[in-house]
């Protein structure tokens, strides 16, 4: 696994997804199928996916899916999960080999439940217990990440094109009712297996494209609230942010939007709603530090749903469709098309104006 | 005519393909290939599916109709010819097209017309029959944007700032553009009877492109927005 300084590629970008309104269940084939035709956006040095709903056996538990760099990194990171969680599960994350992977790391997953007394103990819920756990792996022990820590879902990436990597794991024998893509085309940062996106913290997971030019006035600011951004890539950062709005600050997804996406001063003058105009005054005054600025889109996954939010000058592309119950999401109407060749209502949101999607409450697990 | 099947076909293959002698090509199953057409004179094609970015690149007059809607980046810096939409188009159509004519049926993305020029007798036409995005006609050099907001519902006409560092050519808005804010370096009117008249040479092609009545479509009022002088940033960072 090569590290930060290893490798430099300087070089766009590409994100899918689907979702089941109605909570059925797809296979990661057609959300691997939806990247071919966006092929030319990415450059072969990172692919992921994020599936959700398709751990319905271990829905309880927590899905820490690992990268290491060695055996001896992994039993090290055993015993260190073993003070804290009982571990339910642990297995190779079953691959393919190909020959447009290579170099891959070990990588391997465990379905956990904290230990109670280890909460009590340390006067923490659940979810900021894994949070911080997922920290304190990242960065304390050297040549293990965790790059995926929510219930019921899971990321896979790796260095390689997207449609390459939703082969090499296997996807098309997992069932989510919703799916995210991203093909990586890195500008600024290398290209390495931790630095693919996804970049997900318990069931968040952001699929970026863009390059954020806020990244280290969003970072200083985040990382006074216990986050760290180790993975070397503008997108861990939004991740972070979105679980401090969302989770932590308990904010609604389109309060989140417009704190990360906040509309001009100029606009938020013209608005003849007086209380949503006290409302914007108010979130970008709270969380100045938290504007995100530079080309974006992204998709936020999260359990029982999906949100696509552009820049606020709407930098990059993004395109949404539907048929019966399902809402397609990607960069270009082509990757739409691949899944759906009959999906209707295509349109494309404005700078700033989240398309947030929700499964209908009780049809996913 | 000649038929090509773009089912997994590559960019460069279909392109090509489009390079032999033939003229008039049908092209199916289209998916997402870009630069169809890049540079090209003296072609005729109709595509069926979703031409991918930069449709029509450098277009030399040559004549693309589209049965659906186009991606980003149709007719970027294109020359000359037609490129005609039967759908939307996405962000930044015609970018810096200094000749030729894209004619949308629906709605228009993000920065259309983003700087578009003109020189003599080269004048690129623009015209959405829906609505547009926002930042359009954004650096305006020169050239004709006309949007009509057919159909457009609630829909404003234009999202935000329309015309930021317009400085050159002509834009009709078909709209009295009472609730749409435009930066201090334009001027916007009402069209006038040689305004008018203007129009309706470019919309009598449009109207028999998309099966309209020209009556319909001028039955309703236009506005017209020019740059207020030669120079109309002269002082906005250093004088120039």
């Amino acid at each position: 696994m090569k590290l930060e300084g290893q490798v430099r590629i300087p070089s766009g970008c590409a994100i899918s997804a689907v979702i089941s309104k109605e909570g059925n269940r797809m296979s990661g084939e057609m959300i691997t199928n939806s990247m071919k035709p966006m092929h030319d956006r990415s450059n072969g040095l990172g692919g992921g996916f994020a599936g959700y709903g398709i751990y319905p056996e271990y829905k309880d538990y927590y899905a820490l899916h690992m990268f290491f760099d060695s055996r001896a990194t992994r039993k090290d990171c055993e015993a260190f999960l073993k003070e804290r969680f009982e571990i339910i599960q642990s297995e190779i994350i079953p691959t393919r080999k190909i020959p447009s992977i290579t170099n891959e790391p070990i990588i391997w997953r465990y379905f956990v439940a904290p230990l109670k007394s280890v909460l009590t103990s340390m006067q923490l819920d659940e979810k900021e217990f894994v949070a911080r756990t997922v920290m304190k792996i990242n960065t304390e022990l050297s040549g293990a990440y965790v790059f995926s820590s929510g219930k019921n879902m899971g990321t896979f990436k790796a260095v390689g094109f997207p449609e390459d990597v939703g082969v090499f794991y296997k996807l098309e024998e997992y069932e989510g009712y919703s799916w995210t893509a991203h093909g990586r085309y890195p500008t600024n940062t290398p290209g390495w297996w931790g630095g693919a996106h996804p970049f997900t913290l318990l069931d968040y997971s952001v699929v970026h494209n863009g390059e954020i030019s806020s990244y280290d006035a969003n970072r200083r600011f985040i990382e006074m609230f216990g986050y760290k951004c180790t993975l070397q890539t503008d997108t861990e950062v939004i991740t972070y942010i979105m679980d401090y709005l969302l989770r932590v600050q308990g904010l609604t997804l389109q309060e989140a939007a417009s704190v990360i996406a906040a509309p001009f001063w100029s606009t938020i003058e013209t608005k003849n709603d007086i209380e949503d105009q006290k409302k914007h005054i108010y979130l970008r005054t709270m969380f100045s530090n938290l504007l995100i600025t530079g080309p974006f889109s992204i998709i936020l996954g999260f359990e029982g749903g999906l949100m696509a939010l552009n820049d606020r000058l709407k930098l990059r592309s993004m395109v949404v469709g539907e048929k019966d119950d399902k809402i397609y999401i990607a960069s270009e109407e082509a990757a739409i098309r691949t899944m759906e060749p009959n999906a209707r209502n295509i349109r494309f949101p404005a700078g700033g104006e989240p398309v947030i999607i929700k499964v209908k409450e009780g049809t996913y697990i | 005519m000649n038929v090509i099947d773009a089912t997994n076909l590559d960019y460069k293959t279909l392109n090509e393909t489009l390079r032999q002698e033939e003229i008039n090509y049908t092209i199916n199953g289209c998916c997402g290939q870009r630069f169809i057409a890049t540079g090209m004179s003296n072609k005729n094609l109709s595509i069926n599916g979703i031409p991918g970015n930069a449709l029509g690149a450098y277009l030399n007059d040559a004549s693309i109709t589209v049965n659906g809607n186009a991606q980003d980046a149709v007719g970027d810096t294109m020359n000359a010819g037609k490129i005609l939409i039967h759908g939307s188009i996405g962000d930044a159509a015609g970018y810096a097209m200094r000749g030729g004519k894209i004619y949308v049926r629906d709605n228009a993305g993000y920065r259309a017309g983003i700087h578009m020029k003109a020189y003599n007798d080269k004048i690129p036409v623009m015209i959405i029959g829906g609505c547009a995005g926002s930042f359009l006609g954004e650096y305006q050099a020169g050239g004709i944007i006309i949007v009509l907001g057919i159909n457009s519902g609630n829909k404003p006409i234009v999202g935000n700032f329309p015309c930021t560092g317009m400085h050159g050519g002509k834009m009709y808005l078909r709209n009295d553009c009472k609730n749409i804010t435009f930066p201090p370096q334009v001027t916007t009117s009402p069209a006038t009877n040689d305004d008018l008249k203007e129009l309706c040479g470019y919309l009598s092609e449009y109207c028999s492109d998309f099966s309209y009545d020209i009556e319909d479509i001028l039955s309703a009022s236009f506005t017209v927005i020019t740059p207020d002088s030669k120079n109309p940033y002269k002082q906005m960072y250093v004088t120039n």
